[in-house]
């Protein structure tokens, strides 16, 4: 039985977007978060009821995926942001907006210490950037500032990036990537089983 | 240098007490989350078909042996979430239990902020890989970053398999270890682990939780490289290294990465941090290269940074574009308006999403949830729209699992709603 599901789990395993587990639980968080937002579709209008389904599905991503990787948590506090009102009655709901918190200014600042010592170009130790203007490689200079406007872009992209340092932040972008992947994938899937289940009620409503 | 927290972290030392309920409860009263479901099964399957070409007789037999020990503390997936841990076992064993490669290790102490004590959940794994002592290391460093390696402590009780291991102790399966051992030790540790995302045995290297298995096949090819040169190792290295070959136990337990200098490279431990990261880096861009299509044959990192974010983008935008085409297809209003507000919702912990989010998942939140959602169906006349049952989507839709129409125990009527049927022994919530 148990071998059965892995198999299926992976023959299910769409391109890169996840296993076919993973994608249960979030079509299920994505049901639940929709019917749930009930409230939020009674607003008129095409465009807050986007962005409420929008929404609805980050947090069932983010839920998902749980709170281990970084862009998970923030993307939880965004979201918690968002909202207007806290509707939660007890003070739990309001701790738990607040509970995972971005990296405090504290750890930024011993990252970007540790960071300015290692950049720091010791004596005698030429740094890679030194030697470029030593051998007039302007070229590389060029590539490195490409670089680091690309990263820029990067940490843009991904929720809670700006954080993040290079190594890290390629990491977050790999499990973010295949999240929103299989993100689409159910979406599609949601969107498929609606149509048919329109079409056949059409049908039905014809005969 | 970098905090390593990419699998583990909080959620596994937040999530990783024995009863999955109550750690469970903790984390959705934190993150109002829905715990990741257990993976093993797939991650068995995938695991499995990658293991055999990789690791030796040894480590098979390092895998099989864990399922009785983890059994009690994984569900289900201990053999296969073994083999990434009987991989990362082989490796620290082989690095720390020879003399020889004890020798030619080098030291770098790396400047992160010293550890706290490591947090009270760490119990569970250490008993969990009560085979392997190098596990023990595992978490000392655990709480999510597990960017070290304490050697002396892998040496005591090391599986004698895992001495007979392959792979030289040569730096790059050191770092990609260090790396790896942050999601293996949350698999078979927790009951629900995160959710490890499959991709088709074809393309390897690119399942978020397969990282443990897939990086060494990243590292593979480079780690033939230090192998060569790691017998000749500068002289000057081993006069470095500190506590010698013979007396490992005694050495002291620091948590430093050992990393292996390659000859006729500078030494300096600044430009060996560097090393470490930029090694780092190249892994993880080799990873995205195999998860964005159509990068196998772009090299350099600027042109794969330009691809990764085109990529991230317009997925970003298919999220968009799908959130519309669900927004005309939803009915008009009429059937929200017998939604009840949260009355019930007092019961459930959760974070403030919509309005009181019910993604969370705690086994007592989707109880409680549940009665909710089913005193909401009963008012209704008509169906909720959005009870689509994952049976219908599992019908329709051939992206998931064919055993979608299993899990859902009510077919015929619409109104029992799908979480009751969800519920139990499912392997989603663990338990």
């Amino acid at each position: 039985m148990a071998s059965d599901r892995g198999v299926l789990g992976v023959q299910a395993a769409g391109g890169g977007g996840g296993s076919g587990k993973f994608k249960r639980v979030l079509l299920r968080n994505l049901i639940l978060g929709l019917r749930k937002g009930g409230v939020a579709s009674r607003e008129m209008g095409f465009h807050e009821r986007k962005d409420a389904i929008k929404r609805a599905a980050d947090a069932a991503l983010a839920s998902t995926r749980g709170a281990a990787p970084c862009w998970s948590r923030s993307l939880e506090a965004e979201l918690a942001q968002q909202l207007h009102y806290s509707p939660g009655p007890t003070n739990s709901s309001g701790e738990c907006c607040k509970a995972p918190p971005p990296p405090t200014r504290k750890m930024i600042v011993c990252k970007k210490i540790v960071r300015r010592s290692l950049r720091r170009p010791r004596p005698g130790n030429a740094t890679a950037s030194s030697k470029a203007y030593g051998a007039g490689e302007a070229g590389v200079l060029a590539m490195r500032a490409i670089l680091r406007k690309r990263t820029a872009v990067l940490k843009e992209i991904v929720p809670g990036g700006k954080a993040l340092d290079g190594c890290t932040l390629l990491g977050e972008t790999l499990d973010y990537a295949v999240s929103l992947k299989a993100q689409v994938d159910v979406m599609q899937l949601l969107v498929r089983a609606l149509q048919e289940r329109k079409h056949n009620s059409t049908g039905l409503e014809k005969q | 240098m970098d905090n390593e927290h990419y699998f583990t972290g909080e959620y596994f030392s937040a999530s990783s007490s024995v009863a999955p309920a109550p750690g469970l409860d903790d984390v959705a009263a934190a993150f109002g989350m829905a715990p990741p479901p257990s993976w093993g099964a797939d991650h068995q399957m995938m695991v499995a078909a990658d293991s055999a070409a990789h690791f030796d007789s040894a480590l098979s037999s390092l895998v099989s042996s864990p399922t009785g020990g983890g059994g009690g503390f994984v569900n289900g997936g201990a053999g296969g979430d073994d083999m990434t841990i009987g991989d990362l076992i082989g490796r620290l064993g082989s690095i720390c239990n020879g003399a020889s490669a004890n020798n030619s290790c080098y030291s770098t102490p790396l400047s992160s902020p010293p550890r706290g004590p490591p947090p009270p959940p760490p119990l569970l794994t250490t008993t969990a890989f009560r085979g392997y002592g190098a596990s023990a290391t595992l978490e000392t460093g655990a709480g999510g970053r597990l960017s070290r390696v304490s050697s002396s402590k892998s040496l005591q009780g090391t599986h004698p398999a895992a001495a007979a291991a392959a792979a030289a102790a040569a730096a790059a399966p050191l770092e990609t270890s260090e790396t790896e051992m942050s999601p293996s030790p949350t698999t078979p540790a927790t009951t629900d682990p995160p959710p490890p995302p499959k991709v088709p045995t074809g393309t390897e290297g690119s399942a978020r939780k397969r990282k443990g298995s897939a990086k060494p096949k990243a590292s593979s090819s480079s780690s033939s490289l230090p192998m060569a040169t790691a017998a000749t190792t500068t002289t000057p290295k081993r006069s470095k290294v500190t506590g010698g070959g013979d007396d490992e136990a005694a050495e002291p337990p620091k948590d430093y990465i050992h990393v292996r200098a390659r000859r006729g490279q500078a030494t300096d431990s600044h430009s060996l941090a560097e090393r470490v990261r930029r090694e780092r880096i190249s892994e993880r861009m080799k990873l995205l290269q195999s998860l964005v299509p159509g990068c196998n044959k772009i090299t350099g990192k600027a042109l794969m940074l330009d691809e990764i974010i085109n990529y991230v983008q317009s997925l970003q935008r298919q999220v968009e574009f799908l959130s519309m085409k669900l927004c005309t297809m939803n009915p008009q209003l009429e059937l929200e308006r017998h939604y009840l507000p949260s009355k019930d919702m007092s019961n459930v912990s959760m974070a403030a999403y919509l309005c009181g989010d019910p993604t969370t998942a705690t086994a007592t939140a989707t109880f409680s949830y549940a009665g909710a959602g089913e005193a909401v169906g009963d008012m209704f006349d008509t169906y909720n729209y959005w009870d689509v049952d994952l049976q219908t989507v599992g019908a329709t839709g051939g992206g998931i699992t064919q055993d979608g129409p299993t899990t859902t125990a009510s077919p015929s009527s619409s109104s029992p709603p799908p979480p009751h049927a969800l519920l139990p022994s499912h392997g989603f919530y663990g338990k």
